[in-house]
């Protein structure tokens, strides 16, 4: 028996969520957020193993997500998945840079998102020691 | 069919829930009018056939995906709103949205009108108000599961239906404020 997995997902189209959640949803309690700043909000109050990350959103986008994230002692050490429709180089390269700790493309077969984000817990896990 | 429309595909992506997909693909056509895109400007029209590929994408709808996905090149190459380029590509775009259209109801045509609770974790144990509302507070999506029970416990009427609609959209917050009310109401 494993350890749940705490996930918030990101997204500011609700197919898409919902689409992760069926997906990553039998891994542990999955919150959600349809903007950057909400995201921020949910991730202070209560720091999810794993944020799976929608690039391209209104206002703030997943790169300043993802910074923001970083930037912040609370949720510095999550994991972050950048997921997006646009999975050219520039955009990986970006997204590394901005400390995501991996991509995926959507859509995405749902055994696949599950075992990425079982290995970020994985890693998220040593990570906090 | 497979290239307009990859039903098996988006049945694998939502566990087979066929009611869910129903949904999903009803408010995709009612939300991505290509109305709305000829009608913005800039960035905002990037972003809408942006979201429109990601979500068609994950749908099943392959043609307007990539359709999609074609107008948002051309945006980003620089290619004007008004040239012709950008004129075909969007009438492609709405050709495919057509097309996809009449393939899904088709499929659609085929499947029961009700469909069963789309809840799945959480066994059958009775939800109450309050658990709804916590859910609901944290945004968390059991809440998608919780619902479907808590509405088909609860007294029939229209306020309930709302509840269950606004939480099936995500509406999280217009769904928390909704039965507040109807707790209120109910006291």
């Amino acid at each position: 028996m494993t350890d749940p997995i705490e996930m918030l997902i990101v997204d500011d189209e609700p197919a898409n969520i919902q689409i992760l959640h069926a997906a990553v949803g039998g891994l542990g309690p999955v919150r959600f957020a349809r903007s950057g700043e909400q995201a921020l909000k949910l991730a202070r109050d209560a720091p999810p193993d794993v944020v799976l990350l929608d690039v391209v959103m209104p206002e703030q986008d997943g790169f300043q997500v993802t910074r923001a994230l970083r930037s912040d002692p609370l949720t510095a050490k999550v994991m972050v998945m950048l997921v997006s429709a646009t999975c050219g180089d520039a955009d990986v390269d970006r997204g590394l840079e901005c400390g995501a700790d991996d991509f995926l493309a959507k859509p995405a077969p749902p055994a696949l998102v599950r075992q990425r984000v079982r290995l970020l817990a994985e890693l998220a896990r040593r990570r906090r020691g | 069919m497979d290239d307009v429309f990859d039903w098996p595909g988006v049945l694998r992506r939502i566990n087979g829930n066929a009611g869910l997909a129903r949904r999903l693909l009803t408010d995709f056509f009612a939300d991505h009018l290509p109305l709305r895109i000829a009608a913005g400007h800039g960035e905002d029209v990037r972003r809408l056939v942006h979201r429109i590929g990601g979500s068609a994408g994950n749908l099943g709808l392959t043609g307007v995906a990539a359709a999609a996905r074609a107008c948002e090149v051309l945006l980003l190459s620089g290619s004007p709103p008004d040239g012709a380029e950008w004129r075909s590509a969007l009438d492609r775009l709405e050709t495919c949205i057509r097309v996809a259209r009449d393939g899904v109801d088709a499929v659609l045509a085929g499947l029961p009108e009700d469909s069963p609770a789309e809840g799945r974790a959480g066994g059958e144990y009775p939800v109450s108000p309050g658990t709804l509302a916590a859910l609901l507070a944290d945004n968390d999506l059991a809440a998608l599961a919780a619902v479907e029970r808590w509405h088909a416990a609860a007294s029939p009427s229209p306020c309930n239906d709302d509840i269950l609609e606004a939480v099936r959209a995500l509406d999280f917050t217009r769904a928390a404020s909704l039965l507040a009310v109807e707790e209120g109401d109910n006291d």
